[in-house]
């Protein structure tokens, strides 16, 4: 019996302290909670267990916030909860988040032991001065020690975030941090052009926010990471992440090519049944077993083909047009056509064989081709 | 006869007006306090946030003086504001008397001038009255002197009044039985009565607002509208008591009411128009009948084409209880199907908008504010016009001529300087300034009325932190040198953007306008000059850059809707755009031209 496959997404949203730009669902000094938080995360996992018995989950996930800052055991807790609960493929690839000021070379040692084969730092930046000014809590160094150790514990997939256009960041300063990054065992990198999004503390600084170089020198950076990265043998393949091959992110992916998704924890968010849905982003509900989905959104056909073409094309490979006809029974250019053919026509989008992609400049302006196919 | 007293109150806006008349409806016992909406008199929710009076109404109150009498007072409402002139100079001719109402503590401002010198003008009775004397700031001794030296009238014995408490209400009432005249007029004369408003009412037709001089009108008379030559059967007669129509048997010599007789438009009962009866008019209707012209013009668009039609209906009910609006049809390249219309003035444009909007629901773009032009071509034939897609070819114009106003600003003498910079800077020609009192200047300047309905208003408040008062009469057209001004966008003329302006303005203003329009106009994703010229010659230049980025850098599984809805904002945005070329512009580049002085 074939099973559908499945990914799961845990959010562990504990941080140390929070970063100036970070708008995610985070809560600095709870750290008291977390092993309500972990009991609740088990009783969750087993209240699904049944609404996936004929899935096999592909990928595991645990992102966050900062899911290092939870104890070898609390982690080995959700991992049996998460053996016992559903059916994990043989190859089921387990990812972790980790910030590098949490991590020590026995805890890298242990995430191994445990099953995690894949190991995310957020890192971005190698500028000292540039990490305090966002609020980070860890220096280069320890960052560059943090993959080292991870490498040497076992972890052959490491990934590390980028974020560029920081305030006051120059094109040179960000090409001493790729060249750091490189120099590092790594296998996956992500470069995020920094977004000041709305209530965070960075956009309530205004000094701040005119420091960020502006749109030019933003997509001058972009294009370096572009340049640097593929001679370095990484492969771009999506918009803001680069891999050495066959180590593309399993489970972001799974996102981007439509597929479904199961998120567990605090606000996390779930795609199956045609539903989108999320649970409560309120602590105290979720610890107190208010596990339910607190919010649903019916995914009709219409929106599948619109997620279809805008999480796709986020790829650089772009979408299939057969895949779209075999998965909705339509051609794309009958749906889709005229904003292709416009895009096509203004050098945003290029179609190669089966294939219909964004164009390098199309990747600066994915948005505006993205808005056309809502 | 003898016991009606026929009145106005008239004042600067939040002198305390409509408080008043509040007041003098409440203490004459026709209302009780639950029926008392706070400012009766005002039924336009506009009007009452505005704190001004558009639509002219009676009231009838029945007032029991100290002498033991019963009086009738019928209290003419009248509109406070110049856009007004004519309507309120058409409600003051009903009357016999006016009070004055001024703060005690601000003084007398430049409407207030301009309203008295219309009372006194018509041969009124003014009474004053000071309002606001139970604030702290509050000077009766010195506003009594401004008032007698500015006015020229006697204001030592003028009731010190609070409308707003209800302090000595009784004072007023007093004074206007022993103040106001008692009406004069001939009850068996040939009928001949004063409209001073109409209002549109869906199920009684048009309800006329009389006067009446001499004879007398009953259900059923036939009458007759001198001015525009109609004839009706009266269908009702009566007096609006508070907020309610009385049916009544007739109206006679010297007594303020209302009929209504089937009419259907109120442009068939223009204000200052005689009544009489068809079969034996008088031969002596009242004088000052015009028709009123519009003195701005400006296009209003539906934001979304397709409510054009929605728009047209609004309108249509708008004109129904507002005579002096006109519109007709237009067409813009930028902005397609709407109308151009003429206004009273620029208050009048910015009440009729806000109605559309508020009222009606609708979204507009407006174009900027004209006015009548006369452009005299080399062929010796004169063509008016107001909007700048009209200008002729600037080969065959001989000459042109605009408007002029005088200009009466009244203001605390630090902001003399500021303000009188500003009006020089419009093209205004300096005619006088007096000090009314210690700190207060009156300036007046003659200025080209295109120069004030674009952003005077603002300007003169802004510069003198809200403190100047302004006001302004047509005085007639003069020569001038006129240009238009036209704005390219990406090489092509945005016709909803052109201007008729002076040429020696020509420049500056069209800084300004490219630089608007840099900061409203979104990155495309070519470059974009902006060019304001007069002919082939340009005269300022802006461009946006390209857009070099447009990405959400991170999209996950839990921000997919979230983004997904950004996605949809940034779609919705752009739907409301208007295509011009392959340039889209934003409803707010259009709206940003109008306001150049805000920096």
């Amino acid at each position: 019996m074939s099973r559908k496959a499945l990914s799961i997404y845990i959010h562990v949203p504990f941080c140390r302290s929070r970063c100036g730009y970070c708008d995610f669902l985070t809560l600095a000094g709870a750290d008291g909670r977390t092993d309500d938080y972990v009991t609740a995360l088990q009783k969750d996992i087993f209240q699904s267990r049944d609404e996936f018995a004929d899935h096999q989950i592909e990928t595991v996930f645990l992102g966050g916030g900062t899911p290092s800052l939870l104890s070898l055991l609390q982690l080995a807790d959700i991992l049996c909860a998460l053996r016992n609960n559903f059916n994990l493929a043989q190859n089921c690839h387990m990812s972790i988040e980790a910030n590098p000021d949490t991590v020590s070379e026995e805890y890298l040692q242990s995430l191994w032991m445990m099953g995690f084969r894949r190991i995310s730092f957020g890192v971005q930046s190698f500028d000292d001065g540039l990490l305090e000014l966002m609020g980070r809590l860890h220096d280069a160094e320890k960052a560059c020690n943090a993959v080292r150790l991870a490498h040497k514990a076992g972890f052959d997939d490491i990934s590390l975030d980028l974020i560029f256009a920081l305030p006051h960041q120059t094109l040179e300063n960000f090409d001493k941090s790729l060249e750091t990054a490189l120099n590092l065992p790594i296998t996956h990198i992500s470069c995020y052009a920094l977004s000041v999004e709305d209530g965070t503390p960075l956009a309530a600084n205004k000094a701040l926010v005119d420091a960020i170089p502006d749109d030019m020198q933003d997509r001058d950076m972009y294009a370096l990471a572009g340049k640097k990265l593929a001679q370095a043998g990484f492969k771009h393949y999506e918009i803001s992440n680069w891999a050495k091959v066959g180590f593309e992110c399993r489970h972001n992916l799974s996102y981007w090519i439509g597929q479904e998704y199961l998120g567990l924890g605090l606000g996390a968010s779930s795609y199956f049944g045609g539903k989108r849905r999320k649970k409560t982003d309120c602590l105290d509900d979720y610890i107190s077993g208010n596990l339910a989905f607190a919010h649903e959104e019916e995914i009709d056909k219409s929106t599948q083909m619109a997620e279809f073409a805008l999480l796709g094309l986020r790829l650089t490979e772009g979408i299939s047009l057969n895949g779209f006809k075999n998965r909705f029974g339509q051609d794309i250019f009958d749906v889709y056509g005229e904003a292709l053919n416009k895009f096509m026509a203004q050098g945003l989008l290029a179609q190669k064989g089966d294939k219909i992609a964004l164009t390098t400049k199309g990747l600066d302006l994915s948005n505006t081709v993205f808005c056309d196919f809502l | 006869m003898q016991n009606i007293r026929n009145f106005s109150i008239i004042a600067h806006i939040d002198h305390g007006k409509s408080t008043l008349a509040d007041r003098l409806i409440q203490t004459s016992g026709l209302l009780t306090e639950r029926e008392m909406q706070a400012q009766v008199l005002d039924n336009m929710d506009l009007e009452r946030e505005r704190g001004i009076t558009i639509k002219a109404q009676a009231v009838r109150l029945i007032h029991k003086a100290a002498d033991g009498q019963e009086y009738v007072l019928n209290l003419i409402d009248t509109p406070g504001h110049v856009d007004f002139n004519y309507e309120v100079s058409r409600s003051l001719a009903a009357c016999e008397g006016a009070i004055l109402v001024v703060d005690a503590a601000q003084g007398v401002e430049a409407q207030t001038l301009a309203n008295v010198y219309l009372a006194i003008d018509q041969g009124l009775e003014v009474v004053p009255v000071l309002n606001k004397v139970d604030l702290p700031a509050a000077d009766p001794p010195r506003v009594i002197k401004q008032i007698e030296d500015i006015i020229g009238i006697v204001a030592e014995d003028a009731p010190l009044i609070s409308a707003k408490t209800g302090l000595n209400i009784e004072g007023v009432f007093e004074k206007i039985i022993s103040d106001v005249p008692a009406p004069k007029g001939d009850p068996k004369a040939p009928l001949r009565a004063l409209i001073f408003d109409s209002l549109f009412d869906q199920y009684k037709g048009v309800i006329v607002f009389i006067r009446v001089g001499d004879g007398t009108l009953k259900k059923g008379d036939t009458i007759r509208f001198i001015g525009t030559e109609k004839d009706y059967d009266v269908v009702e007669v009566g007096f609006l008591s508070p907020g309610s129509f009385v049916p009544t048997n007739q109206l006679s010599a010297g007594e303020v009411g209302y009929f209504t007789a089937h009419i259907k438009n109120v442009r068939d009962t223009l204000p200052g128009d005689t009544v009489t009866h068809a079969a034996n008019p008088t031969s002596n209707p009242f004088a000052g009948y015009k028709k009123v012209t519009p003195m701005v013009y400006s296009s209003l668009f539906p934001a979304d084409r397709t409510n054009y039609q929605d728009l047209r209906d609004a309108l249509d009910k708008l004109v129904l209880n507002d005579a002096s609006l006109y519109f007709e049809p237009t067409t813009s390249i930028a902005l397609g199907f709407g109308f151009n219309c003429g206004f009273l003035g620029l208050l009048h444009l910015e009440i009729i908008q806000e109605r559309l909007e508020r009222e009606y629901g609708l979204d507009l773009v407006c174009t900027a504010p004209s006015v009548i032009y006369k452009i005299y071509t080399t062929d010796g034939m004169m063509k008016e016009i107001s909007n700048p897609a009209d200008f002729p070819d600037p080969s065959k114009i001989d000459h042109m001529e605009e408007p002029i106003v005088k200009a009466e600003i009244i203001l605390p003498g630090e902001y003399i300087g500021q303000i009188m910079e500003i009006c020089q800077n419009r093209r205004g020609v300096y005619i006088s300034m007096e000090y009314i009192e210690a700190d207060r200047a009156r300036i007046v300047y003659e200025m080209p009325l295109n120069e004030i309905i674009y952003d005077f208003f603002d300007a003169l408040k802004s510069r003198s932190r809200g403190y100047a008062s302004f006001d302004y009469e047509l005085i007639g057209y003069r020569t001038s040198d006129l240009v238009k001004l036209d704005t390219y966008i990406n090489k092509e003329i945005v016709d909803a953007l052109s201007f008729i302006v002076h040429r020696d303005s020509a420049q500056e203003r069209g800084r300004k306008i490219v630089e608007k329009l840099h900061k409203e106009i979104p990155r495309h994703q070519f470059e974009i000059p902006i060019q304001a010229g007069i002919g082939s010659k340009f005269v300022a230049r802006e461009t946006v850059r390209a857009l070099r980025k447009d990405v959400t850098a991170k999209c996950y599984g839990g921000d997919i809707s979230r983004k997904k809805k950004l996605l949809e904002k940034q779609k919705e945005g752009k739907k409301r755009m208007r295509q011009v070329g392959n340039v889209e512009l934003p409803q707010s580049a259009f709206m940003s031209v109008l306001k150049l002085d805000e920096d």
